[in-house]
């Protein structure tokens, strides 16, 4: 692969590299790394396998402390074995599970919580899915409607929650719901684990513009949890889905799959004919390829100067702020870019284009999405005009 | 091994003492420093010791890295001065270190502030600059390119014969008077009239393959200072536009409270810290390998070229008509960004380069296509 940011890595973090790239290498099976490749919403099953094989190693939770069964790596250590699971096409660890809930378990959940939840989600036993969103609270969360009513030995759960991914095949959801309604409208929420097969919770699939079903309706009628069901204190929920947040700002600039998929779109390009030789040797594509290699290189640089403060234990800076952005533009730049190269074989019905262009048309159209979702980049830039800047 | 710009105990005292310095003793203003000023300015930077800091210790430097030398370019930067110290306080002392005589006699010069260097190269569009055999030693044939602060410099280093071993040859040459041109930023360049140029055999610091691997360095450092200087000139008119734009009213609220003009500041702010990411892997790069540098240099100057230069472009939008006159500083900033992305061939030419270095050549199945 020839670009890459190497510079920032010491000698230790390269040989770390070298083990894990062997070692991912020798345990992704191949008929996994096709399916990664060649479509956008892997199947529960897949991604189940990925994090037992990973389990096995002690790596599936891997940016998850020691203590709660991580393997202790620092974070640029976490960036180098992400990064080589996305250059080996390994399937993506379900986003819910592992990245969201386990951490937040770990920050602000109880012992027996932590042992009830943990050890099934770094095993891929358990899946969960995030019950934040609801059809009248996208970008402005904190509306959501959603209620958690006490009742004597637990709570009772009403409301509608939207594009609810994975919901379908999820255990479990972890359900920002409203505890006080007297208080201002972030401070009486509180986060809840709902089981997705309990009495009163109904799902309804959606369909996405890429023809896909990984995101549902679920509604929520009457549905009882346990008292031990609250993780953390009640009306605190806010503060916990945001912690959370500003933790995982890294992981939402997908730096590792974009890599990937630049190095397979040069790929691609260079094998596919075009007007005169291959595709790839038309200049003015040539051009588009240099121009995001130089964007890919600025979005690595970024976060692995988040991560070089965080592993040597600085505060990372305001750049920290800007990684959703660029990350999310950048996505999208690469699949743009991916539509040009196939020409028009892209616009076919994809179940009609196989082979080496597979996925390609699916992804580029989810790929709208990713400067929607996880805090809309409308919202991210007047966060940082605001907090980081201090325009007011 | 050291991956951030700010780890050191003295790398804050270095910068807080850089600006503190240079916001004293040369602030910017809309009226340009005579060149005695910039000279007595200069003299005090020697005294500073900011130019002996890079050099290695053997020649009685102090052996600063590139990321301290990167500092005092970005905060040159902020305050848009005119006399570039790229050359003086990054390029040169690192060269050092590959130990031509002919420079390293110039290293007591080079750190009391009577040595200062010009980085000349061939001008690409009149066929670059070559050495052939001369009737002192040697002669240059061919042009040399618009050279920042070519005129104030006591000295040239020049590369000829770029692009291949055979005809390669790093100079360094005792600057002849040259009639200086004003650029659109307020520094001053000059095309350096080489061409039938006879220089003593000892002019010649290296040739060859050690010729090439010097120029590619000299570029790539040169590279990575003027993106340290243009941002530092953008993080400074972003601050100064923040200020601004919380004080100015219209509607009867502040403009920085409109959400158009925070986001327009948010765009500037990505754009300004992928570019500063991108300095900073350059400096990384320095020390590395020369492929990865090179592609460190090309990509930080792509990006500071197109989102750079757009950055700029905001600030200006944002802060209105105030921005268009000479006597506001953000206009300058643009000018200074302008600058940067134009010289030595432009953006074009670095997109160029990455996608040389980047791309499988025409007519060649890339290495990851066959593997995959
Ligand atoms: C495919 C998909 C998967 C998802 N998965 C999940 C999931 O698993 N769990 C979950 O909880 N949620 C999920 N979401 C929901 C996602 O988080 C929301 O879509 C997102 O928060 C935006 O909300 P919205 O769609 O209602 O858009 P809206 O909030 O209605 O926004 C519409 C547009 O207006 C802009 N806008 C809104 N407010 C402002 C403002 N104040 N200033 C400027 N512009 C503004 C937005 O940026 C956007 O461009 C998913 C969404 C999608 C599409």
């Amino acid at each position: 692969m020839n670009g890459r940011v190497d510079a920032f890595l010491t000698d230790d973090e390269r040989a770390f590299r070298a083990e894990i790239r062997a070692a991912i290498r020798a345990m992704l099976p191949p008929d996994l790394a096709r399916r990664t490749r060649e479509g956008i919403h892997l199947s529960r099953e897949d991604m189940a396998r990925w994090n037992r094989i990973l389990d096995a190693r002690g790596w599936a939770a891997h940016h998850w402390p020691a203590s709660a069964g991580g393997p202790g790596w620092t974070p640029i250590q976490r960036f180098l074995f992400e990064a080589e699971c996305a250059a080996a096409d390994a399937p993506p660890l379900s986003v819910f599970g592992i990245y969201l809930v386990g951490p937040t378990l770990v920050a602000f959940g109880s012992q027996a919580q932590q042992d009830r939840y943990l050890p099934a989600i770094r095993s891929g036993a358990e899946f969960w899915c995030q019950g934040y969103s609801e059809p009248e609270a996208g970008s402005d969360l904190a509306s959501l409607r959603t209620t958690a009513r006490r009742v004597e030995g637990g709570w009772v759960v009403t409301g509608q929650k939207a594009w609810t991914t994975e919901g379908h095949f999820a255990d479990l959801m972890i359900c920002l719901a409203r505890t006080n309604r007297e208080a201002k409208p972030q401070a009486g929420l509180s986060l809840f684990v709902v089981d997705m097969r309990a009495p009163g919770v109904t799902i309804a699939p959606v369909v996405t513009i890429d023809g896909g079903h990984s995101v549902n309706s679920v509604f929520l009628d009457e549905v009882r949890v346990p008292d031990d069901a609250l993780i953390g204190e009640v009306d605190r929920g806010w503060g916990y889905a945001k912690f959370l947040l500003a933790h995982e700002r890294t992981n939402n600039a997908q730096v590792h799959r974009s890599r990937r998929e630049f190095e397979r779109l040069k790929a691609l390009a260079a094998a596919r004919p075009g007007p005169d030789g291959a595709v790839l040797d038309d200049p003015a594509v040539r051009r588009r390829f240099a121009v995001v290699e130089a964007h890919l290189a600025g979005l690595e640089a970024t976060v692995l100067r988040v991560l070089v403060d965080q592993t040597e234990g600085r505060e990372p800076g305001p750049e920290a702020s800007i990684v959703k952005v660029i990350g999310s533009r950048l996505q999208q730049a690469i699949s743009e870019l991916a539509m040009d190269v196939i020409g028009e074989d892209a616009l076919t019905m994809p179940d009609a284009a196989g082979g080496e262009v597979a996925g390609w048309t699916e992804r580029h159209l989810f790929r709208r999405v990713v400067t929607i979702y996880a805090g809309s980049n409308e919202i991210q830039k007047t966060i940082i005009a605001r907090a980081t800047l201090g325009l007011r | 091994m050291r991956r951030s710009p700010d780890q050191r105990d003295d790398d804050l005292m270095l910068r807080e003492g850089a600006r503190r310095f240079l916001e004293e003793r040369c602030p910017w203003t809309p009226t340009l420093p005579s060149p005695g000023e910039e000279d007595a300015v200069r003299r005090e930077m020697a005294g500073l010791g900011w130019f002996a800091m890079g050099l290695p210790e053997e020649f009685g430097g102090g052996g600063a890295d590139a990321l301290q030398a990167l500092a005092l370019v970005e905060e040159a930067g902020r305050v848009l001065l005119r006399r570039s110290l790229a050359a003086d306080v990054l390029v040169v002392p690192r060269l050092m270190r590959r130990g031509f005589a002919g420079l390293t006699a110039l290293a007591p010069g080079l750190a009391a502030g009577a040595v200062r260097f010009a980085l000349v190269s061939g001008d690409p569009a009149a066929g670059g600059l070559s050495v052939a055999p001369g009737r002192e030693g040697v002669r240059l044939r061919g042009g040399g390119g618009l050279a920042l602060d070519a005129g104030a410099a006591t000295h040239w280093l020049v590369a000829a014969g770029e692009g291949s071993p055979n005809g390669a040859a790093l100079l360094c040459v005792e600057a002849r008077p040259v009639p200086e041109r004003r650029l659109i930023d307020g520094r001053r360049g000059a095309v350096p009239p080489l061409d039938g140029l006879d220089l003593p055999a000892g002019a010649v610091l290296a040739t060859g393959h050690d010729a090439l691997a010097a120029i590619d360095e000299i570029r790539d450092c040169a590279a990575a200072a003027l993106v340290a200087d243009a941002y530092g000139a953008l993080a400074a008119g972003l601050d100064l536009t923040v200020g601004y734009l919380n004080q100015r009213r219209q509607f009867g609220q502040t403009l920085g409270s409109f959400q158009a003009v925070q986001h327009l500041m948010a765009e500037a702010f990505c754009d300004l810290e992928t570019l500063r990411s991108l300095m900073l892997w350059s400096a990384a790069s320095l020390d590395g390998a020369p492929a990865e540098r090179r592609r460190a240099a090309a990509s930080a100057r792509v990006v500071l070229g197109r989102e750079g230069l757009a950055a700029a472009s905001r600030l200006i939008q944002a802060s209105g008509g105030i921005a268009m006159t000479e006597e506001y500083r953000v206009g300058h900033v643009y000018k200074r960004l302008q600058v940067a992305a134009g010289i030595d061939g432009g953006t074009e030419a670095r997109i160029r380069q990455l996608a040389t270095d980047t791309l499988s050549p025409k007519g060649r199945p890339d290495d990851e296509a066959s593997a995959a």
